[in-house]
């Protein structure tokens, strides 16, 4: 949300430098008593809006959009931002180590990626719990699931984790 | 030890995230504000009659004052925005640091000199690929930033014993503090293993 937030912030601000420039400038064309426009050719927009009273389709359908847009920015800004970094437990008061949810995730896979049988994994980690799929062509797996269990298990507690998320492990059958 | 569990990802820009949150959100409260408008207009609630005038009523009187006052709110507009812009381009990234010599004398540190130098260190610790660091804060109080790319063939929790170790101990140092506030970012890499298709 940072990332759109700052394009936003480039566009609008150019934007609003820009058009308040231009708005001034033409409102000095017309204090100097010239008439037409300096560059902005806002003719045709006045006429239109002289031609369109407030309940017509076209303006209610703008004001509805214009109201939309300003509830998704508001939403958008004042939801508090997803915490994707989780925080390594350290000794040091002064340290503060944290990592990334999708490296939590990687990590668990890797750990668990060269026990035999498994032929694929894929991670979903949240702040409360953490979800390894792993795919097999075992027939019986149930002794993998318990390997599996076990890697993933050591993987995690091995970040150290202030708050560990409990492991999930989901085991799916698939033909050879 | 205390403190969240979760962190949001660190910024070198944090007073442009700040500005970017509240003008956006002041931006989109005024839209939303502007659209209820029209809507409340168009609709007949704030009156039928209101509702069938039309938005630029023809040949209505404009009080004199009207256009110094749009000329006005124009240049406030071009002034913020210009400021908007400004504020992007601020970093909190503190450039030197001024350390007291034991003489009274004053020492200037580049603070890229430093980091290039923790980077280095950091880099030589078996298992990480890659770091980078920035320093913030002042010089009598400075920050430390770090993020710490892992190639993933060494345990994630000896790579961390040792940045916050060894090589803290060592820019506590160089930087003539006792207490160095620090933010490691350990960048874990991508799966060797075999991912789900």
């Amino acid at each position: 949300m940072r990332g759109v937030d700052r394009v936003l912030a480039l566009v609008l601000g150019l934007v609003g430098l820009g058009g308040g420039v231009l708005l001034a400038a033409e409102v000095v064309q017309g204090l100097l008593g010239r008439t037409g426009h300096l560059v902005v050719p806002y003719e045709g927009v006045a006429r239109w809006l002289r031609e369109h009273a407030w309940s017509s389709a076209p303006v209610v359908a703008a004001g509805a959009g214009v109201a939309v847009a300003g509830l998704l920015l508001l939403v958008a800004e004042v939801v508090p931002r997803r915490r994707t970094l989780l925080v390594v437990a350290s000794d040091d008061a002064d340290v503060v180590t944290a990592v990334a949810r999708s490296g939590v995730g990687r990590t668990l896979e890797q750990a668990v990626a060269g026990v035999p049988g498994v032929d694929g994994t894929r991670s979903r980690v949240g702040r409360r719990t953490v979800r390894l799929t792993v795919r097999t062509a075992l027939h019986d797996p149930a002794d993998l699931e318990r390997q599996v269990h076990e890697r993933a298990s050591a993987a995690l507690a091995g970040l150290g984790l202030v708050a560990a998320p409990e492991l999930d492990v989901d085991l799916q059958r698939v033909t050879a | 030890m205390s403190g969240p569990a979760a962190l949001a990802p660190a910024t070198r820009t944090p007073g442009a995230v700040r500005a970017n949150r509240v003008v956006l959100a002041v931006l989109g409260l005024l839209l939303l504000a502007g659209g209820v408008l029209v809507l409340l207009l168009g609709l007949g609630v704030l009156g039928a009659a209101r509702a069938d005038l039309a938005v630029l009523p023809p040949g209505a009187a404009v009080p004199g004052w009207t256009w110094p006052v749009v000329g006005a709110a124009g240049v406030l507009v071009a002034a913020l925005s210009a400021w908007w812009l400004v504020v992007q381009s601020r970093t909190d990234r503190l450039a030197r640091l001024r350390l007291e010599d034991a003489d009274g004398g004053r020492t200037v540190l580049e603070g890229a000199a430093l980091t290039r130098a923790l980077e280095e260190q950091v880099e030589a610790v078996p298992g990480v690929a890659r770091a980078s660091a920035h320093l913030s804060g002042t010089s009598a109080a400075p920050r430390l930033h770090l993020r710490v790319r892992l190639t993933g063939r060494a345990d994630p929790a000896q790579v961390h014993r040792t940045v916050t170790g060894e090589v803290l101990a060592q820019a506590r140092a160089a930087l003539e503090v006792d207490r160095l506030p620090t933010r490691v970012e350990l960048d874990l890499p991508r799966g060797t293993g075999r991912t789900l298709a």
